[in-house]
């Protein structure tokens, strides 16, 4: 650890969760350490600022540039956050400086991205728990991560939620139908069950059923079809049929399932 | 004898050629992304760097952005790839290659479409499979509690083992297998839905805790209790 900066260890650190050998450890780079006392004393202002300003609200202009960033990152098939490039860096600083609630929306996002290595984003939504719309933009940043098991993380923390932004709906529904790891597009698939019956959720249901490749979240679809009686995807599920690639126990599920439809 | 000396060479050659090692370091790296037509043993040891155990030839390293890929052809016989404990590792195995992981306590990430069978052991989760055909065995040495565990299969039978006392949420579900568990309450639990005709279930493991996830459509899936 004495060559090495310990800024991954930093949150970690701060919440209590190293181990005393590795508690001395970090604590003793610090000490010599310049760049890793400037991480320290950063993440030590961002973390007051969720404990301070758990009731602040995001300006519309931060929202607004949110919601553009979501948009640009949801239309990528695999979303690579590289947050040690300096160009990261420079924008987290610069914004930290704003104000103490735009310092939140920010951390909370940035916690995101950071989570890929080491921070458990649980415990960032934990910690702005009084405030919806911070938990649904932390939830958002997991569901964007480069890893499946967070990204799986977000959908399952999403599914808690009643009245969620469509835009972050929108988000989810991307992710069922583009996610290139099969776990992470049936549990989006999951996360919409509460809204399986509107309109815009059968949309992304009907194409679905008709680009998803792997079966068990092809069964999963054509069950959830089902049930809402979405005669839409009758002519899908003909084409399906009709497919000498699609496995034997699909077509035996569509026949049993749609007795009288097809 | 004059006439073996040549095989003889060649065959000394050929075992040097297997014991090559390569290392490459990680700093900088969060994930190491492997593509094996070869059956793979992954294991862990005390440095920050990928040792690889196998002919320069055979398999080739590509950094790209904050992951190195490797990638090995098929074919190639006794594999051997060591990685820090905590690294984070994403295999894609194809050409039935056979995966083998031991000891990793960082994130795990395998796909296949292929026969090759997965077995991991002395690991934390998380675990992120998706298989098609393949059978997976995953022995957890304890369960950390940070991420979700989810292993996928169609055809193929997942067998979980994990400590007893671990606090856990889980769903198991087969939709043409069966399941089976020697932990008490979660037998009792199957035997119970059984008879009204479900073939999942959805339980706590003492006081619930990180979920893990089990599907498949025509594989059995056993949870058995670990026991040193």
């Amino acid at each position: 650890m004495d060559n090495k900066h310990v800024e991954n260890l930093i949150i970690d650190y701060l919440d209590g969760r190293l181990s005393e050998f590795d508690e001395k450890a970090l604590e003793k780079h610090i000490d010599d350490c310049l760049f890793c006392q400037k991480e320290l004393e950063d993440y030590k202002k961002l973390f007051n600022a969720f404990q301070s300003e758990e009731k602040a609200k995001p300006s519309s202009r931060v929202q607004l540039n949110f919601d553009k960033m979501l948009e640009e990152q949801t239309s990528q098939k695999v979303k690579i956050f590289s947050i040690n490039s300096k160009k990261n860096k420079k924008l987290f600083y610069n914004l930290t400086r704003v104000a103490a609630s735009v310092i939140l929306l920010v951390g909370v996002f940035y916690a995101g991205r950071y989570s890929k290595n080491k921070t458990n984003i649980e415990d960032v939504v934990n910690t702005s728990e009084n405030t919806i719309k911070y938990e649904e933009l932390a939830i958002t940043a997991l569901i964007e991560n480069s890893s499946a098991s967070k990204r799986i993380k977000g959908l399952q923390l999403f599914k808690e939620y009643k009245n969620p932004d469509e835009n972050v709906i929108k988000a989810i529904g991307d992710k069922m139908l583009y996610d290139d790891n099969p776990n992470v597009r049936l549990s989006a698939l999951e996360a919409l069950s509460q809204f399986y019956s509107e309109e815009h959720v059968k949309s992304f249901l009907l194409e679905g059923l008709k680009i998803e490749k792997n079966p068990n979240n092809q069964i999963a679809i054509i069950e959830i079809l089902v049930k809402v009686k979405e005669e839409r995807a009758i002519e899908p599920m003909k084409i399906i049929l009709a497919n000498d690639e699609t496995e034997t126990f699909i077509k035996n599920e569509i026949i049993k399932l749609t007795p009288n439809l097809i | 004898m004059k006439k073996y000396i040549p095989v003889i060479c060649l065959l000394i050659f050929n075992y040097g050629l297997s014991q090559e090692v390569s290392n490459q370091s990680l700093a900088g790296i969060d994930w190491v992304k492997i593509t094996s037509a070869s059956d793979l043993s992954v294991s862990i040891h005390d440095k920050n760097e990928i040792l690889i155990k196998a002919n320069n030839k055979d398999f080739k390293l590509t950094n790209q952005n904050k992951d190195l890929l490797v990638s090995f052809v098929a074919d190639i016989e006794n594999i051997e790839v060591y990685l820090p404990k905590n690294q984070n590792i994403k295999i894609e195995s194809t050409k039935d290659a056979l995966i083998y992981i031991d000891g990793l306590c960082g994130e795990i990430e395998i796909n296949s479409e292929t026969y090759g069978d997965v077995s991991i052991k002395n690991v934390t989760g998380p675990i992120t499979a998706n298989l098609l055909n393949a059978n997976i065995k995953v022995v957890f040495s304890s369960v950390s509690q940070n991420l979700p565990t989810s292993i996928f299969t169609t055809y193929g039978e997942i067998e979980i083992t994990l400590p007893e006392n671990s606090n856990t949420n889980l769903a198991l579900s087969t939709r043409y297998g069966e399941l089976y568990s020697d932990i008490k309450s979660i037998s009792e639990k199957i035997a119970n839905d059984k008879t009204n005709g479900n073939n999942s279930i959805t339980s706590t493991l003492n006081k619930g805790g990180v979920n893990i996830t089990a599907k498949s459509i025509d594989g059995n899936i056993k949870l058995i209790k670990f026991s040193s």
